[in-house]
């Protein structure tokens, strides 16, 4: 294969994994959490835009991302305020938090086999399977479609967080919650659309990386090296998010030439520990609370 | 030593003498011999089966034990703890067919193949915090394709089958009743171990440094080094526990190692009670001999085992063991 297109498709599931990362890194810098059911959550996006293709076969493919982002979004929120908010006002140990996120990673993927079967399962659209030439070489058009969604949702995250009330009252919440607290911020409510926001961008992530790969129960295990990318680029930084991922996807498809491709999962993992033993707090300029 | 000096050092010294005191070393040897009486009890409960389970549930147990003092106690969080079991199961498995040596030594090999490796693992607590966790999980994940892949040594997804019976000084464990008491030995001389190292000044150490790793650091607990020490004496459990897996189950493969085996081990250790010698223990016996025992829901397993964790993190944060001792505090409490 053409390596200009191989660094392409890297790209293009580098944003994939640049996006789940986004996630991780919102939450972690609302809460000072890692959501390891960020990945679980980009499944179950993946799958609701399974469902609203069932349900409205003739949808645009923009509705369909939309249904899944506000399904996740809805699923975010309610996560945050039955399980973690508790959690947080009874000041619980990290371990107590890092253990409650893996089991409602497990309960979300085990529940999605029960709802949606065991079985992979194939998005039904045409954008599956349409393949467009590039320089005479094929390529899926997803890619495209990736390529060009991610600095559109980085312009849109850039203006939310600096122009909006809301997303200036997240960051001042999740900077000084005391502070924030005198304006009427609650830092809780806060956190609730942190979480709502982040798995509306996973659910993105899913729908969009869906017509790369199969969609079934165990896909969140690409919110692992989702948050290998999240370390790298710094966990709480959204640049660092993006450049992780992108790192992580090159260094994949340009790894798997090197090395034999039955190790392209651990490749994620070996550049994120090379690259914490060099900078142990990642690339980018921390931007979140300790 | 005896335990009477350890014990008035600790009330002598420990900052929060009330709580780890006299009462709470004389209440760890009684539940310390309760559950040993339990298990010594269990062949008489039934044969064939109960005892596989038995089996199975005590190198679980030694290395829910393992991850207790790594993660419960010194609050050095494993993401890739079934690794270590698996480097102490092939590494006993491989040396006992490819260079033919018995079970003591093969086993020896085995642990200390996770020792090193664990000690290899503990020079990432260069990281801080949470990215410690990430790394364990990619050293988890790295260890399992590297199980998976390399084929001419692991026999790849197929694994390794044609185990034979332990055997030393030429008797043989190869029934099931005495594999299950050389394992009850091993699993009494672990916790008696770990019990008294909970005791003492190292256990007090990975106290400090669970409870507030900067407050340790403060009064002259050197951090870093006991760290290490609890990850690498976590990895070495594991990998001992892993040394008696491929003999009960007469193959090793993979599967058993990768990342869920991991959250099940951790699950065990929250469910018991973290922070709980006697709560690792619990929390294997749940884990194990439940799903067991309802096989035809076993689709149900893993989501069960995610709600269980999910409930027990919201409702009981202390686990079985803490709600066990919350209880026994009330009945002595109306007593007195």
């Amino acid at each position: 294969m053409n390596l200009a297109i191989q660094i392409l498709s890297g790209l293009a599931v580098g944003c994939i994994y640049g996006l789940v990362a986004l996630g991780f890194s919102m939450i972690f810098r609302a809460m000072g959490l890692v959501n390891f059911a960020q990945g679980d959550i980009m499944m179950v996006g993946a799958f609701l835009g399974y469902t609203a293709f069932l349900v409205l076969p003739d949808a645009p493919f923009l509705l369909v991302l939309l249904i899944a982002m506000a399904g996740a979004a809805l699923l975010g929120a309610v996560i945050e305020r039955l399980a973690f908010r508790p959690a947080v006002q009874r000041k619980a140990d990290q371990i107590y938090l890092v253990l409650l996120t893996l089991g409602i990673g497990m309960v979300l993927s085990n529940g999605a086999r029960l709802l949606w079967g065991a079985d992979p399962v194939v998005y039904p659209t045409p954008l599956t399977h349409e393949v467009i030439m590039v320089a005479s070489y094929p390529l899926p058009a997803v890619y495209l479609y990736i390529l060009a969604i991610m600095p559109v949702l980085l312009v849109a995250l850039h203006l939310f967080f600096r122009r909006t009330w809301l997303g200036l009252a997240m960051r001042g919440a999740a900077d000084d919650p005391a502070t924030a607290a005198t304006f009427g911020v609650s830092s809780a409510a806060a956190a609730t659309w942190a979480f709502a926001i982040a798995s509306a961008v996973g659910a993105l992530a899913g729908v969009l990386y869906a017509p790369i790969t199969y969609v079934s129960f165990d896909m969140g295990i690409v919110g692992v090296k989702a948050f290998a990318a999240a370390v790298i680029g710094t966990l709480g930084s959204i640049p660092g998010a993006v450049v992780g991922g992108l790192i992580i996807g090159l260094g994949e498809t340009i790894g798997a030439q090197f090395l034999a491709t039955e190790y392209q999962d651990s490749i994620a993992f070996l550049i994120m520990i090379a690259i914490l033993l060099v900078k142990p707090t990642g690339l980018f300029p921390s931007g979140a609370r300790t | 030593m005896n335990p009477i000096s350890t014990t008035t050092t600790t009330t002598t010294t420990a900052p929060s003498a009330a709580r780890f005191g006299l009462g709470a070393h004389g209440k760890d040897w009684l539940a310390f011999a309760l559950i040993i009486a339990g298990f010594a009890a269990l062949p008489l409960l039934g044969g064939g089966f109960t005892l596989y389970l038995g089996c199975i549930i005590i190198y679980f147990a030694i290395a829910a034990l393992g991850l207790q003092i790594m993660v419960g106690f010194a609050g050095q969080l494993s993401l890739g703890h079934a690794a270590f079991i698996g480097i102490g199961a092939y590494g006993t498995v491989i040396a006992e067919q490819r260079l033919g040596l018995s079970f003591v030594p093969a086993s020896l090999i085995g642990t200390l193949a996770a020792t090193l490796a664990g000690l290899v693992m503990a020079q990432l607590i260069r990281l801080s915090g949470i990215y410690f966790k990430i790394a364990t999980f990619g050293f988890g994940i790295i260890v399992h394709q590297v199980m998976t892949n390399w084929v001419g040594l692991t026999g790849g997804t197929a694994g390794l089958k044609g185990i034979q019976p332990i055997e030393i000084l030429g008797f043989s464990f190869a029934s099931r009743i005495w594999l299950y008491r050389l394992e009850l030995g091993a699993l009494v001389v672990i916790y008696a171990l770990l019990l008294r190292l909970t005791h003492g000044r190292i256990g007090r150490a990975f106290r400090a440094l669970g409870q507030n790793e900067a407050a340790a650091r403060s009064i002259g607990v050197r951090t870093t080094l006991y760290r290490m020490a609890a990850i690498t004496l976590g990895c070495a459990i594991a990998g001992f526990a892993g040394t008696f897996m491929p003999h009960v189950m007469r193959f090793v493969s993979p599967e058993t190692f990768n990342w869920h085996e991991s959250l099940v081990l951790l699950i065990m250790i929250t469910v018991g009670g973290l922070a709980s010698l006697p709560g690792a223990i619990i929390g294997a016996v749940v884990m194990i001999a439940l799903p067991e025992y309802m096989r035809e829901l076993a689709e149900y397993k893993m989501l069960a085992y995610g709600l269980l964790l999910i409930v027990c993190l919201t409702l009981m944060p202390k686990g079985v063991a803490g709600a066990v001792d919350g209880v026994w505090r009330r009945v002595i409490g109306r007593g007195a």
